[in-house]
């Protein structure tokens, strides 16, 4: 089972190797050791303390700190003999490195290394001095010879991506050179006054550090690597380019970036606006991005573009790929020109916007028509890769439990319950190509067919495909299934039934099979129309309301349309309109339930009120609607 | 490196820099009010006077000490400058060692004051910190109210500390060669 009080390790860990800090005293607290972490205002979570009343309290620790000497004896007393000790410390950073990520458990975020560990034996007098610390031999205060480099080296070697910033209050000039070659990226002087300061910063530039407020779930080494990229991306205002596969959370990362902009700039009142640029027409994206100008005269009402109402903060444009070639030379212009002109307006505007992007595509391919000047503007400050859930497994459980709660908070009535270790099991093994959207609708879909179950088991899954195996078991409902609620803060970088024709588009022909069917596209549209209409069929059947009165069940266009696309916030207009987009190449042709569904559809959008491609453009619809609604990208594909 | 040389270094690293600074700097946080505390404990007083005890009898010992053990003249005891013949020893030792006095005199003039400078702002923060514990209310309250008397005292102490460090680092016996050569300099003029 998951434990809840798991769930969130959001306070960075770092270990601290160091014979002084790091020893244990007979009978006592190390009293070195409370003042240093008075010193950095880091919290001590060592287990030598738990028989130790702590008499400090931090306000706002910036780290858990776990000491280790590094040496054998821990715990010295006058006579004993203290030898330093490679072995017992690198297992000591195996222990929250290797053996805490195959746990799930987060590993070291930083790894502060002292540099010169005295041994030999205790005297009175070095116990006088320094409660169990030893005389010193000769070397051990030698620049040329301190363990803590032999330590380095070990430690580089075995664990490469954890950061190694040295600790010492030996002058740094005796060693820059030396821990630099070997691979540790600071030295944090220990009597610098600005400790906090200085720690916090080598913790936001080079520590492995999980999202602080949780949203972006997870502490897996790929996903904190990519957190740490975003970190120090974020420090200057160029515009960014985040790439990754569907459902890997492209959004969240954008949002990730402009809070941790926060500690350079004040980010209150700094805005983030976030569009689709799949929903911008050739005849509208110029209102859109630039504003509308009022005229009193002819009564036109003023609106504010996007990217003026993004000025000062971020402008997250998600889906670039399909950005129609007129919106790019638009978007082109204004990032050269840091200008905008609203429709309408004879003055241009200055705007200071920092463009945050995101794509799944491959845009340097120039098949794609996407142009490489506007690629090179938009990722001017670099690109971050989010890595896909495949490569991330040991976040599955976090993630999963987080779903639950949230489905179950979703479906009134719903138990709670637990993850059994056998679906969390099947849960890690599986690939998820659909990424954590993939995962997610997983869950949901499970609490909603099972809302009375203390255990969530595999049987209660079903895995590949989504609305795949939807209308394997088309019984009656007993009452209208609640579908998933979209919670925008998990997984929104694209809609659902945009998610839900890409698994689609994967079922269909390989590039090499197109040369026997070219002439034939026409032929094979209308062929995954047919495909497609299955589906819409399966959940037709899925969601049919059962009475007394007809036992055979009423068909709901509007349930079966959030079914299919797991979009509980989707409109019964915009079902309709889903039913009519889908069914309708196919109109002469339907059959029995479909075309009832098709009447249904017409009966509540008229032909007269067909979609208007207006609609689409309006940006507080963008995360519902598909990606080009008056034309299916299907043909593209095939 | 010498028996002198080893305790110069454990004295600014170990005691001045790991314990003292360390101590004092527990309190500049509690000052601060960014460790939840009512006041600076007594304890933690106690704890930094006898560091600052320890340190002081220390430190006068090491400089008590310091000219002879940096001294060049300990260099004529050892080889290879022992196997010199008496007379060249005579009056290249007596050359070395004036040479060495011009700089070490100043040094070690520079080290003794900021070590009773650092005794003087030891005193006025301990009086401080007693005067904030005589005043301090007697319920557990978060310190709202920084002492920005006893901070100020603290933060000097702490900056005479670190200056002393930089006298101590200075303190090292001088490579014989580097005298020679400056003697070699002179001459050459």
């Amino acid at each position: 089972m998951t434990n809840a009080d798991d769930l969130h390790f959001n306070v960075p860990r770092i270990l601290i190797l160091d014979d002084l800090f790091g020893r244990e005293v007979t009978s006592r607290k190390n009293i070195d050791r409370e003042n240093l972490c008075a010193h950095f205002l880091i919290e001590d979570v060592t287990d030598d303390l738990v028989r130790i009343a702590r008499n400090q309290s931090i306000i706002n620790p910036s780290a858990d700190a776990v000491f280790f000497r590094g040496q054998t004896p821990e715990c010295a007393a006058i006579g004993a003999i203290v030898e330093n000790n490679l072995e017992a410390s690198l297992a000591k950073v195996r222990e929250g490195w290797t053996d805490a990520i195959a746990q799930g458990k987060p590993p070291w975020s930083l790894l502060l290394l002292d540099l010169c560990f005295y041994t030999g034996r205790v005297t009175e007098e070095s116990h006088r001095r320094t409660p169990g610390m030893p005389d010193g031999r000769p070397g051990d205060d030698d620049p040329r010879s301190y363990f803590g480099l032999t330590l380095l080296d070990a430690i580089h070697r075995e664990f490469p991506e954890l950061p190694i910033f040295i600790l010492s209050s030996k002058p740094r000039e005796e060693v820059s050179l030396e821990f630099s070659r070997r691979g540790a990226l600071g030295f944090i002087a220990r009597d610098d006054l600005r400790g906090p300061e200085l720690l916090e910063d080598a913790l936001q530039q080079h520590g492995l550090l999980p999202d602080p407020v949780g949203e972006i779930v997870g502490h897996s080494l790929p996903l904190l690597l990519a957190l740490r990229e975003a970190r120090r991306a974020a420090r200057h205002r160029e515009n960014l380019l985040v790439r990754g596969e569907r459902g890997t959370g492209k959004e969240l990362l954008a949002r990730y970036i402009h809070r941790m902009h926060a500690p350079v700039q004040d980010s209150s009142g700094r805005p983030f606006v976030a569009v689709n640029s799949a929903v911008f027409s050739p005849s509208l994206f110029a209102s859109e991005l630039f504003g509308i100008e009022p005229r009193t005269a002819t009564g036109v009402d003023g609106k504010t573009g996007l990217i003026e109402a993004a000025n000062g903060g971020d402008l997250f444009l998600d889906e670039i790929a399909d950005m129609p070639p007129e919106v790019q030379s638009a978007v082109l212009r204004a990032l050269q020109e840091r200008q905008v002109t609203p429709v309408g307006a004879r003055e241009v505007r200055n705007v200071d916007v920092r463009f945050l992007s995101a794509t799944n595509a491959h845009l340097e391919d120039p098949s794609r028509g996407f142009r490489s000047d506007l690629l090179d503007r938009l990722s001017l400050g670099g690109s971050l890769w989010l890595p896909p859930l495949r490569e991330r497994r040991g976040d599955i459980p976090l993630l999963a439990e987080k779903f639950v709660r949230e489905a179950e908070a979703s479906r009134t009535g719903a138990m709670r319950r637990d993850i059994a270790p056998e679906t969390l099991a099947m849960l890690r093994t599986h690939d998820w190509p659909g990424n954590i959207r993939e995962l997610r609708s997983a869950i949901f879909d499970a609490v909603n067919r099972h809302p009375d179950m203390e255990h969530l088991v595999p049987g209660h899954l079903r895995l590949g495909g989504g609305m795949r195996h939807a209308g394997v078991s088309p019984r009656p409902l007993a009452e209208e299934a609640t579908p998933p609620t979209v919670i925008e803060e998990t997984v929104n970088d694209a809609d659902p039934f945009r998610e839900w024709l890409e698994i689609q588009s994967r079922l269909r022909f390989e590039p090499q099979q197109t040369g026997l069917w070219a002439g034939r596209l026409d032929e094979l549209q209308r062929a995954h129309y047919r495909l497609m209409s299955r589906y819409l069929l399966a959940a037709v059947q899925a969601t049919k309301r059962c009475t007394p009165k007809c036992p055979q069940g009423i068909i709901q266009i509007h349930p079966a349309a959030k079914l299919a696309t797991g979009d509980d916030s989707l409109s019964a207009s915009k079902a309709a309109d889903l039913f009519k987009r889908l069914l309708g190449p196919l109109e002469d042709e339907l059959q029995g339930e479909l075309k009832e569904a098709w009447e249904k559809a017409v009966s509540l959008r008229p032909r007269t009120g067909k979609a208007k491609p207006d609609s689409f453009t309006d940006v507080s619809m963008v995360k519902a609607l598909p990606a080009r609604p008056q034309s299916l990208p299907l043909g593209e594909n095939i | 490196m010498s028996d002198w040389e080893s305790k110069r270094r454990r004295l600014n690293h170990d005691v001045l820099k790991n314990q003292f600074l360390q101590s004092l700097s527990r309190i500049i946080r509690i000052l601060e009010g960014r460790i939840e505390d009512n006041g600076v404990p007594k304890d933690m007083c106690q704890q930094l006077s006898t560091a600052w005890n320890y340190l002081n009898t220390e430190a006068q010992k090491l400089l008590d000490s310091a000219e002879d053990e940096m001294s060049p003249a300990t260099w004529f005891l050892q080889y290879p400058l022992n196997q010199l013949n008496m007379v060249d020893r005579a009056w290249m030792e007596t050359l070395l060692v004036s040479e060495f006095k011009l700089s070490s005199d100043l040094t070690l003039s520079e080290t003794r004051l900021a070590l009773s400078d650092i005794d003087l702002s030891y005193r006025k923060l301990l009086l401080s910190l007693a005067l904030l514990e005589n005043n301090k209310p007697k319920t557990k309250t978060h310190p709202e109210v920084i002492d920005t008397e006893a901070l100020n005292y603290a933060l000097e102490l702490y900056n005479k500390c670190q200056q002393l460090s930089n006298q101590l680092s200075k303190l090292s016996s001088q490579d014989v060669m580097n005298v020679l050569s400056k003697i070699g300099h002179v001459t050459s003029i």
